[in-house]
């Protein structure tokens, strides 16, 4: 999919883990896993919302498009 | 709001899924009576065909009222008292006509299987998994497989023949419908996965 997740990334420049973030955003480390690794169809605008929240950032901070 | 916990028991104690659920184990066990019956009456027949000089048995009737159907006897028909003797049963025939029952019986055996099969998912709420598409297309070749069998009838009697080729709707009509609840729980599977798949 030509949609990229930078979470790690993200993650990594707050020192943060993942599974505390799952925790911060309320939900399962298993779901933040399959977002991680780019498996998820779709993302809610709720999680998103949470997610930047948490890690005090922009959407295209986290999402990032290129060319196939 | 009901948890998930909430709905598997609703589910669990749900009446209806029970019966059929209860329904599917007595059709199975009768199914694996007939069978263990008719083959222990073939074997004995075989042995010991004077036992049956008094057993008479009727042509069966048409089990479908939709079908299509094309007859070929020799010899008169019987009716009323002159039923048709077993132990005038000739080898080929009797051969035949055993083997095509029990393989309709075990396929019924089979469909009834996958049908539980769909049930037991439906209570445990996983009524849209692939393996319920698996369990509808496998009823599907089933039915298919039974209209195959019930093509051609074949009966051989001392003084009386009836061959016949019928195809009966009906089952070809269950086949088409199992194959269309595959579909449907295909498409039901693919908006379970991405419902999953959306965090």
């Amino acid at each position: 999919m030509p949609i990229i997740i930078n979470l790690d990334k993200i993650l990594e420049e707050r020192g943060m883990k993942s599974n505390e973030l799952a925790e911060k955003i309320g939900i399962t480390t298993a779901n933040l896993s399959i977002l991680k690794t780019g498996k998820a169809k779709a993302v809610r605008f709720s999680t998103l919302e949470s997610i930047c929240e948490a890690l005090d950032c922009q959407p295209g901070d986290i999402l990032e498009y290129t060319k196939n | 709001m009901l948890s998930q916990n909430d709905n598997y028991t609703l589910m669990n104690k749900n009446s209806l899924l029970n019966i059929a659920n209860f329904l599917c184990q007595f059709y199975k066990v009768l199914i694996a009576i007939a069978i263990i019956i008719t083959t222990t009456i073939f074997i004995h027949f075989q042995f010991d065909k004077d036992s049956y000089k008094e057993w008479k048995i009727e042509q069966p009737e048409s089990d479908s009222p939709i079908r299509y159907e094309t007859t070929d006897v020799v010899g008169e028909n019987p009716i009323g008292d002159q039923k048709l003797k077993l132990s005038d049963w000739r080898f080929l025939s009797l051969y035949f006509s055993y083997l095509k029952f029990i393989a309709i019986l075990i396929l019924n055996y089979l469909i009834i299987t996958q049908f539980g099969k769909v049930l037991k998912s439906v209570r445990e709420l996983k009524t849209f998994h692939q393996t319920n598409v698996e369990a509808f297309r496998k009823i599907g070749y089933y039915c298919l497989l039974i209209t195959g069998l019930s093509t051609f009838n074949y009966w051989a009697f001392n003084e009386y023949t009836k061959t016949s080729f019928s195809v009966s709707i009906n089952v070809l009509l269950l086949s088409l419908i199992a194959f269309i609840l595959a579909e449907i729980f295909k498409e039901g599977n693919n908006l379970m996965e991405e419902n999953q798949l959306t965090i």
